[in-house]
């Protein structure tokens, strides 16, 4: 059943889904990172360490305009949304792990509201995951396989491709991808039995290089057991404050609504935030209910591994290790929860 | 595409009431939502709330303080600390504001028949507290309860909110009403050795030995010793409680020290919000959100939550 | 050749020294992460803490933020001011930051006992990890470096290589002017290393760019910040109480929205109040998640306050601070 496409074919394919209005976001190579940008003539990178921002911006963009307010008399009276798009989305090129983090975004934006903005962009995406393979993945801080994931773990995406070397091996999962199939033709040809062999051991592999582990066995019996304990003084003591850890997480969802005037038009817009910043919790008369780092930190760890299962049913790690890399003080994650178990014990 | 859950309903005000003066002032502002078939949705329980937008500025949180109703008729008592609160402040009556809700849980209120009721309210916290009261105290409403009682301070003389409402509430016989003003805010200056004028000193060392002269029932002290010099009885009462998180903490001590039970007390928290349904996540005490599993809370409860205050 | 293992040695016996005699509330110094290939900041606050102490070039972060975190605690009300001194490790350009932070009365002299350590230059976290790109991710653990010369050996679990120091070294070391402390109570390591003088040649390109392409280029670098602030709280310099960047009363300076418009006020407003102040620790492009090549403008403003304003931050205490003086000789084209 497994289809397969040439490397070379790749770009070929996407200008067809662009002819059929498809916005197609992709990983591209911008000084030294990988970001998903809008697609244009360029050719993706089709190998790439994973990206420094996760896709979830595709669907759920930093900064979004909510409304325009609408002005009556020199007098702000009252907001109108803008319109929503409605052709389709393709975001290709995701990681297994960034793509099972969405599961944790649509569990939050409809928890008995729905949240139009991310819904809408999210019933007219098609995603293409590409399983993690060597040389560029895993990463050293990468640690999908202790909470759940694969290095080719296809929950949240329509596609699967394997890269086995001058090809992808490529599984389609769900209708959106058998569209794809279809809008493709005969640029998907049939896998052979070992092409799909192949990409079942290049997976393996990858799945066998990830060295880092994390026992998520008894970690909340730990974190229950130890919300007051000294221990988060310790770790926290040489955190920033800094955003990093949360905005650069695939399953971080925090933002603020703001209005805010601009060469003399308003609107409303959200953005994401960040519990790990002063100004998240402050309340108008100046109290902090998490006055301090410690809180925060805490915070953070808590909500991951306590918080979104108790609200959402899953976990809200994934293992995609960018808080780990790109702390500039190596609060890792791993080490973490693992020392709150240590100290239960 | 069904209804945008951020979009606010444009509102026009139709009163605003200055209730407080000093440097923090509050006023109650009365808005009726416009669109006539959006009117109806806005029938909240007491203890849910509202987010009002004022547009341009932005969005703030509010407990809803009129009663129930289905003409869509919302009031809040806005304090003015922050820049929403400062923008309301200037609004007048037919400006438009935006607003949406009701979102959260409520106060019990029908599981309290037959109870007595003690409402405590330091702050602007006797907002929310005063959205339940003033059901309770209805004419239909009131014969299912026992006895109402009402406890509420503020900084200064000044500050205190809704002070022709407390007069006439001071004349009614079927509720005690106590009320108290800070110590040290006193017209005498800050060292704290005087009482205001009119708002007799208690004995602070040991406030459950005041000797209550007759006929006054306000007092230069703290809510929590005010608490304390009431005395109120826990057999088969509720507490229905809010301030700032500090004078929460105290009443509960307070009340605990009087033989009431954790179960007993009800409080409404607050804390930082944006989107008012469960997305934007500042408001989370651990696992429970306010504005979701929030923001009404028996004191029981609230200690079973991880102390993140 | 430096023998990293004996500096870290005399690190650790000064430190346990100072913290068993009571000099030092706690000691603020690097070590060795149990997985990541660099160094990271420690305390040590008893004697036996010390123990855990390290150094290598990979010694990068600038831990002046956290001596700066600690002088910035106040007492509580009515309880007399904190007197108690910190030990600090710092490398030759941190130690420009001491100096930089008592001009600016942040830090007294009194409070602080700084081990200065003569080094090399550090190396490049991003560099380092191009380097190791080829070792298995499982054995990337126990990351060690040892000074052979031109190379560093590097040793890690169950493997070695060697790296050309240059290949490795930070791009703020290329520029560096100290390579001793200029400040410090204790001197660990020896050896006099060479001066080499700065020519901005790394901004050159940068500044021969017309107007409209210099802002090309920078829109294109700003587009990709995400306000994480890692920049700005990395920075022992950006130690104001509030930030006015986090500001949100009476109003918001600077919109939280993600776009270039805002990003580059925020990237520019930080640059001018670095302006005379900023010592190049280069800390804030090393922080940076998106690579945003933020060095280049405080490099851009330290050529400026040293061509016009003779100011070169960080190196004499008893300075004043550019932006607290006036001289009428000053230049100032643009305001006249």
């Amino acid at each position: 059943m497994a289809k397969m496409i040439k490397k070379d074919k790749v770009r070929e394919l996407l200008d067809k889904l662009a002819n059929e209005k498809f916005d197609i976001f992709a990983p591209i190579g911008e000084d030294g990172i990988t970001l998903y940008r809008k697609l244009g003539a360029e050719t993706p990178l089709l190998n790439f360490q994973n990206s420094s921002k996760p896709p979830k911006e595709i669907f759920f963009p930093q900064t979004e305009k909510m409304f325009d307010i609408t002005v009556e008399n020199h007098r702000l009276v009252g907001a109108t949304e803008p319109p929503m798009a409605s052709n389709p989305i393709l975001l290709f090129g995701a990681r297994p792990c960034d793509m099972r983090a969405m599961k944790v975004l649509d569990a939050l934006f409809t928890w008995d509201y729905t949240d139009p903005y991310y819904v809408n962009k999210r019933e007219r995406s098609t995603v293409i995951s590409f399983a993690c393979t060597l040389p560029d993945m895993p990463r050293e801080s990468c640690f999908c396989t202790s909470v759940g994931g694969a290095t080719d773990s296809r929950e949240g995406a329509d596609m699967l491709w394997t890269d086995i070397g001058s090809e992808f091996v490529v599984e389609s999962l769900t209708d959106k991808g058998g569209k794809i199939l279809e809008l493709g033709g005969n640029l998907f040809t049939e896998a052979t039995p070992d092409m799909q062999a192949k990409a079942k051991q290049v997976s393996q592999e990858a799945t066998e290089a990830i060295s880092r582990k994390l026992d998520t066995e008894g970690v909340k019996e730990a974190l229950e057991a130890t919300f007051d304990n000294a221990y988060w003084d310790e770790f926290s003591a040489r955190c920033l404050g800094c955003g990093i850890c949360t905005l650069l997480c695939p399953t971080c969802h925090c933002f603020d609504i703001n209005d805010l005037v601009v060469e003399g038009k308003a609107s409303r817009e959200r953005t994401w935030d960040s519990c790990q910043f002063t100004y998240y919790t402050i309340h108008a008369s100046n109290h902090n209910p998490r006055p301090v780092k410690k809180h925060r930190q805490r915070n953070r760890i808590y909500h991951k591994f306590l918080y979104s299962e108790k609200n959402l049913g899953l976990l809200g790690c994934v293992g995609c290790g960018r808080c780990i890399y790109g702390c500039p003080v190596n609060i890792d994650i791993i080490e973490v929860v693992e020392g709150a178990k240590e100290v239960l014990k | 595409m069904s209804e945008n859950i951020y979009k606010p309903h444009t509102a026009t005000i139709t009163d605003i009431q200055l209730e407080a003066g000093g440097a923090r002032p509050i006023r109650t502002i009365t808005m009726q939502v416009d669109d006539p078939e959006v009117r109806p949705t806005f029938f909240h329980k007491p203890g849910q709330f509202a987010l009002i937008s004022s547009f341009g500025t932005g969005e703030s949180v509010f407990a809803i303080a009129s009663l129930p109703n289905k003409d869509g008729i919302v009031q809040v008592s806005v304090m003015k600390v922050g820049n929403v609160t400062s923008k309301i402040h200037e609004l007048e009556i037919g400006d438009k504001v935006g607003v949406r809700g009701p979102y959260g849980n409520h106060f019990p209120l029908e599981e309290w028949e037959g109870k007595n009721i003690v409402f405590i309210g330091a702050g602007i916290g006797i907002s929310p507290v005063r959205s339940v009261y003033q059901v309770a105290l209805l004419p239909e409403e009131r014969k299912k309860f026992g006895n109402i009682t009402l406890i509420y301070g503020a900084r200064t003389p000044a500050d205190l909110a809704f002070k022709d409402e407390f007069k006439e509430l001071d004349t009614r016989d079927d509720m005690n009403l106590w009320l108290c003003i800070d110590w040290k805010f006193g017209p005498k200056g800050p060292t704290g050795e005087s009482s205001a004028e009119g708002w007799p000193a208690i004995n602070m060392a040991a406030p459950g030995e005041t000797v209550i002269p007759e006929g006054v029932n306000k007092f230069t002290c703290f809510v929590p010793q005010l608490v304390e010099v009431v005395k109120p009885d826990p057999e088969n009462s509720i507490v229905v409680t809010c301030g700032p998180p500090i004078a929460i903490k105290f009443i509960t001590q307070a009340l605990e020290k009087l033989g009431w039970k954790s179960d007993q007390i009800y409080t409404t928290l607050e804390n930082r919000m944006k989107c008012g349904i469960g997305k934007c996540g500042r408001c989370n005490i651990g696992d429970s959100y306010v504005c979701k599993h929030g923001p009404v809370y028996t004191h029981e409860q609230v200690k079973s939550l991880q102390n993140e205050f | 050749m430096i023998d990293f293992k004996a500096l870290e040695a005399e690190i650790k016996a000064t430190a346990k020294k100072w913290l068993e005699s009571g000099e030092v509330k706690f000691v603020i110094g690097y070590e060795k992460s149990p997985e990541s290939p660099i160094a990271r900041p420690f305390f040590a606050h008893t004697p036996e803490d010390t123990e855990k102490l390290y150094w290598g070039p990979d010694c990068i972060n600038n831990l002046t933020l956290y001596l700066v975190e600690e002088m910035k605690k106040k007492p509580k009300k009515g309880q007399p001011p904190f007197t108690h001194a910190v030990g600090i490790v710092v490398k030759p350009c941190d130690s420009r930051t001491i100096v930089e932070l008592m001009k600016e009365h942040m830090v007294p002299r009194e409070r602080v006992k700084i081990i200065g350590v003569i080094s090399e230059e550090s190396i490049n976290p991003d560099k380092l990890y191009l380097a190791l790109k080829n070792v298995p991710a499982s054995q990337r653990r126990n990351i060690r470096f040892h000074d052979a010369g031109e190379n560093f050996r590097i040793t890690y679990q169950g493997g070695e290589l060697s790296v050309p120091k240059k290949e490795l070294e930070a791009d703020k070391c290329k520029v560096c002017v100290v390579h001793k402390a200029v400040i410090a109570d204790v001197f660990v390591g020896t050896g006099e290393i060479e001066f080499k003088p700065d020519d901005f040649s790394d901004i050159k390109e940068l500044e021969e760019m017309s107007e409209e392409e210099r802002w090309k280029y920078w829109e294109q670098q700003m587009s990709r910040c995400v306000r994480c602030y890692a920049c700005r709280d990395a920075c022992p310099l950006c130690y104001c109480e509030e930030c006015v960047f986090d500001r949100e009363k009476p109003y918001r300076w600077v919109e939280k929205s993600v776009q270039v418009r805002e990003n580059s006020f925020y990237h520019l407003v930080r640059a001018m109040h670095l302006a005379g102040r900023c010592i190049d620790c280069g800390e804030c492009q090393r922080v940076c998640p998106m690579e945003i090549p933020i060095r280049q403008l405080n490099r851009f403003l330290i050529k400026k306050a040293k061509d016009r304003f003779k100011v070169f931050s960080g190196m004499n205490a008893e300075e004043k601070p550019m932006f607290g003086t006036y001289d009428l000789d000053d230049p100032g084209e643009e305001i006249k």
